[in-house]
């Protein structure tokens, strides 16, 4: 079973993209499981979701506490909270973060087993143009797949039409792309 | 044909009553329950469903609707959780009162304050004495199947009582998991419409419902009935889980499902979503650690399954009862009902009770296997000492 941990902020679409993940992997034949840690929601306050995929239904009802995969869609949530303090060891880090990764702390560094960053404040802002909050989470799905292989980008581009409006599948459609075409291994 | 989607508890729950052709549907919005509310709409506006969907100002008023358009002999459908369950108690004793079937997705969450949006299960427990049958649900899959198997058990002309199907808020409703949807043909043969001869609101046949009783008339009687009709209910949810099973390939289990219980010294007893992470413990426990313990999981806590929980647990040297509840004062809900269910005999097992998870506090494997462990090392004691827990309370040493 792989767990998997989107943090974003509220407004950004870390639950969309959990769904997208686990819907995307139920295309693919898997077994997934998806929430969000409960709270209100609040635009911009820090925000978690869980995902499961396993070969088997899923049984267990619990929130995750080993990741194996973490995905941080705002740099600005290292300020609030610790989102590699539980990553496994060997767990791999996904960071929205710009400049190729260039000048990430080395106590960021250091948590994960292995760790990519993607631009995806930048290609938001191209994607969708400038809003209060950018809008992270599909872009961010391209980079999980370029990074972690096991789900393919195809997977996610069948399962957009749960979640997006026909007009809108094309543009989330090249978000992804750009999200996995600029992902950056360190 | 059966379509396989990933769905949240909550549009599981939906599509079940999309599926049983539910005619009216008042309902005010509440977390968590307001995706289900939101999805009916959905489904009155695309013409998916033929029903009328009422917005109601309250869910005092969502169900005074479901009564009033029951009574005229129209399935009806409503969902609510925490404050707005509570809001609606009065009403809930007027629905089973006159013996109108409605089906309710009870999506629980506590009852302020504190305020939490959270889950427990004290919101749809504090409903037990409204007449209403209620189940505990484990899964998205198992809260759509049972809105349809609901309507079927309410409707039976042995029953007709209202039913509430339960699961929790948040670790439930906001779940998102592969659920089948079943077949609309096949929930057709296996769900025929509601054709009520008992309460029927019609001006071409005119009948008087919600008489006064007074004085010494028949107001006991009437109760008497409603608990003939609860008593009936045992066996309906069995028979019509078997049906379904029959229909659909998929049973339940009826009033409670057991696992692992044979040969086992020792059980945990639990509800909702606490089951299957129970289940995974008691699994690994007979598995890697071959010790005798079993799963029984409450499904059914109105009826009150008084002679299977006996049948199960008698022979037990002890049973922890692990719930997500409490009544302040005395205990665990489901503890104190069993409790008294297997009173004092010598035989009876040791009971133990785990108050846990309230307001949404996960509960986690090690926690379930810390009191499985307990269980063991207390299960040959004379008496259990301080058999009510509070698991875990922070700022305790």
């Amino acid at each position: 079973m792989k767990e998997i941990n989107i943090y974003g902020r509220g407004g950004q679409g870390a639950v969309t993209a959990a769904q997208i993940l686990a819907t995307a992997a139920f295309e693919e034949g898997y077994w997934p499981q998806t929430f969000p840690k409960f709270g209100g929601e609040r635009r911009g306050a820090p925000v978690v979701a869980y995902v499961r995929v396993d070969d088997e239904p899923i049984v267990i009802r619990t929130k995750v506490y080993a990741p194996d995969v973490v995905v941080v869609m705002d740099f600005n949530l290292f300020k609030m909270l610790d989102p590699l303090g539980d990553i496994k060891p060997d767990g791999t880090a996904i960071i929205n973060y710009p400049d190729h990764g260039e000048g990430l702390p080395s106590s960021i560094l250091e948590k994960a087993g292995s760790l990519f960053t993607v631009d995806a404040t930048k290609i938001a802002h191209q994607v969708y143009g400038k809003t209060t909050i950018p809008i992270t989470n599909v872009i961010i799905l391209g980079a999980y797949c370029a990074a972690i292989k096991d789900i393919s980008i195809q997977s996610i581009y069948e399962a957009l039409p749960d979640f997006f409006p026909v007009e809108k599948i094309e543009l989330n459609w090249k978000a992804a792309q750009m999200g996995y075409k600029n992902l950056r291994g360190l | 044909m059966e379509k396989r989607k990933m769905l949240t508890g909550n549009y599981a729950a939906a599509h079940g009553a999309r599926l049983a052709r539910v005619e009216v549907v008042p309902v005010y919005p509440i977390t968590p329950q307001t995706h289900i509310m939101e999805k009916m709409a959905a489904f009155v506006e695309s013409g998916e469903l033929d029903a009328e969907f009422v917005p109601v100002e309250s869910e005092h008023s969502a169900m005074a609707v479901a009564i009033a358009a029951q009574a005229t002999g129209a399935r009806t459908f409503t969902a609510s959780s925490s404050q707005g369950l509570v809001y609606m108690h009065e009403n809930l004793f007027v629905a089973s009162g006159l013996r109108l079937p409605v089906v309710m997705a009870m999506v629980n969450r506590t009852i302020g304050a504190p305020t939490t949006i959270c889950p427990d299960l004290s919101d749809s427990l504090d409903q037990r004495d409204t007449g209403w049958i209620q189940i505990y649900t484990e899964s998205a899959q198992e809260a759509h199947d049972m809105i349809i198997q609901a309507y079927r058990v309410g409707e039976d002309e042995r029953v007709l009582l209202p039913v509430g199907i339960c699961f929790e808020g948040m670790i439930i409703s906001h779940y998102m998991e592969p659920v089948e949807i079943l077949d609309q043909g096949k929930v057709d043969r296996f769900l025929p419409p509601y054709r009520p001869e008992h309460v029927v609101l019609d001006p071409d046949r005119p009948m008087s419902v919600h008489q006064l009783v007074l004085d010494d008339s028949y107001y006991t009687e009437y109760k008497y009935q409603q608990q003939v009709a609860m008593e009936e209910a045992k066996g309906v949810i069995q028979e019509v889980d078997e049906a379904f099973g029959e229909t659909f390939g998929r049973r339940y289990g009826g009033l409670i499902s057991t696992e692992m219980m044979e040969d086992a010294e020792v059980a945990l007893l639990t509800l909702g979503s606490m089951a299957p992470t129970a289940r995974a413990v008691v699994s690994q426990l007979r598995e890697e650690e071959d010790m005798p313990i079993g799963l029984v999981k409450l499904r059914a806590f109105r009826p009150f399954p008084d002679e299977e929980l006996k049948e199960s647990l008698s022979n037990l040297k002890a049973v922890a009862v692990l719930e997500r509840d409490v009544s302040i004062g005395a205990g665990g809900i489901v503890y104190l009902e069993l409790a008294h269910c297997l009173g004092k005999k010598h035989d009876s097992p040791l009971l133990t009770n785990y108050i846990m998870g309230l307001g949404g506090r996960d509960v986690t494997f090690e926690e379930i296997k810390d009191t499985a462990l307990n269980l063991f090392e207390e299960r040959d004691a004379e008496v259990m000492t301080n058999p009510i827990r509070w698991y875990q309370v922070r700022g305790l040493s």
